[in-house]
């Protein structure tokens, strides 16, 4: 959970949803090839409390995701924070899985 | 959406201990609000009702207590701590730390076997909850509401509501659920809240790993989870230690599992006031997680996001 990554892409799909929310973007690799990143924020109810909306992306929007990394390999993160084209960042703060709850494996 | 396997067996028995009870039922409800008749008391009530749907006699089991001990009137709510501004959110872990209680026999033997799968352990397959007492421990707030004799409690994981008779007594059959049958009454300024009767399949944690704990993000969760017996019970005290804190102890009872009563970690809950304070509902289903439980394998699989992807934009297209 220590170790963080940074990925900007395009948003494919914002899903405002429980038990927990999930951000689809893609991103292209140093070599050209593009790949799908899946990542997962907190429920629709505890982001909202802390300052996200349903709205605050659609797809197409430019966006850098942080993110802690599955170790397993995927293509997974769990979000620390979202930072918009605009400029403005979404933390995870509340939105964050309460303690004990894991991102997958 | 998760397809995530339930992790108990079903052993539960239908017999139900004897319990004490906390009040007296009787017939007649009490007033409503500010004196006013009770709802549908009145003749004007009486012609508002739909006249197709037949009048019911109220059953034993919903009968109002005529208990005046606090938490009976209206009047009341001036008196009780206040549980009820905003709600409350868990700022302590859903899984008891280093439980130490001494399982029985039975239970150790469980234990000793018990393979956990990789996997969230309260996610059911549909988000089915995990019921008590891990529900109120997940993150999301806990709303209380107050009426005479009655103290719910919203919970916004799984949209699921207890129902605490105040001052009242258990049904006198009552059938299993997974928030239980639960009365409750005010010790000076803690509520205590005794539950019964709780669905098979509740999520029930016997003890850890030895030596493995139950550190943030780390699966499977070393913990280990198993059946309940027919009479498993838990009283929970509720307090304020501060405007905007509160407390919340468990002790459980259920001599299949333990040899003593197991005491839970006590749970530390934050006020959400304003617009934080209102609930949010929660209705599961989006298919968004790419991680699902795979029964051939008994631990859960990482699906490649892209191909999660497109199963979504499959189903935004027709």
């Amino acid at each position: 959970m220590t170790r963080k990554i940074s990925i900007s892409g395009t948003v494919e799909k914002w899903v405002w949803s429980n038990p927990h929310s999930w951000l689809y973007i893609r991103t292209t690799k140093p070599g050209g090839a593009q790949e799908i990143w899946g990542f997962e924020a907190g429920s629709a109810g505890m982001l909202a409390r802390s300052g996200w909306n349903s709205g605050d992306m659609k797809t197409g929007d430019k966006v850098t995701v942080t993110a802690s990394p599955s170790r397993n390999g995927r293509t997974v993160g769990l979000i620390s924070e979202v930072k918009l084209a605009s400029g403005k960042v979404l933390g995870a703060g509340f939105g964050a899985p309460p303690p004990g709850v894991a991102p997958g494996n | 959406m998760k397809n995530r396997k339930t992790l108990l067996a079903a052993i539960m028995g239908s017999a139900m201990m004897a319990l004490p009870s906390a009040g007296i039922a009787q017939a007649v409800p009490p007033p409503g609000p500010a004196g006013s008749p009770a709802p549908g008391s009145s003749a004007q009530g009486a012609l508002e009702r739909p006249t197709a749907i037949p009048m019911q006699a109220p059953s034993p089991n919903t009968m109002q207590p005529a208990s005046t001990a606090l938490g009976s009137k209206w009047s009341d709510v001036t008196k009780l701590p206040d549980f009820f501004a905003g709600n409350w959110q868990s700022v302590t872990s859903f899984l008891d730390r280093e439980p130490k209680t001494p399982l029985t026999p039975k239970a150790k033997a469980y234990a000793d076997a018990f393979k956990p799968i990789t996997d969230i352990p309260f996610a059911g397959a549909g988000c089915k909850t995990p019921g008590m007492p891990t529900i109120q421990r997940l993150g999301s707030p806990l709303k209380f509401f107050f009426e005479p004799g009655m103290i719910a409690i919203y919970i916004e994981n799984s949209s699921m509501t207890r129902f605490i008779k105040v001052n009242g007594k258990h049904a006198a059959r009552p059938n299993p659920s997974y928030l239980g049958d639960s009365i409750g009454h005010f010790e000076g300024n803690e509520f205590v809240v005794e539950s019964i009767a709780f669905a098979d399949d509740i999520l029930f944690q016997y003890t850890n790993f030895p030596g493995k704990g139950t550190s943030r993000f780390v699966l499977p969760i070393e913990s280990v989870f198993g059946p309940h017996g027919p009479n498993l019970r838990m009283v929970e005290r509720m307090k304020l230690l501060d405007p905007d804190t509160m407390e919340i102890t468990l002790t459980i009872y259920d001599d299949t599992v333990w040899t003593k009563p197991y005491v839970a970690n006590t749970q530390i809950f934050k006020r959400n006031r304003g617009d934080a304070g209102i609930p949010a509902e929660w209705v599961c289903g989006s298919g968004a997680d790419p991680l699902e439980f795979d029964p051939v394998s008994n631990e859960s699989i990482m699906q490649d996001p892209a191909d999660v992807l497109k199963k979504l934009q499959a189903k935004d297209a027709k």
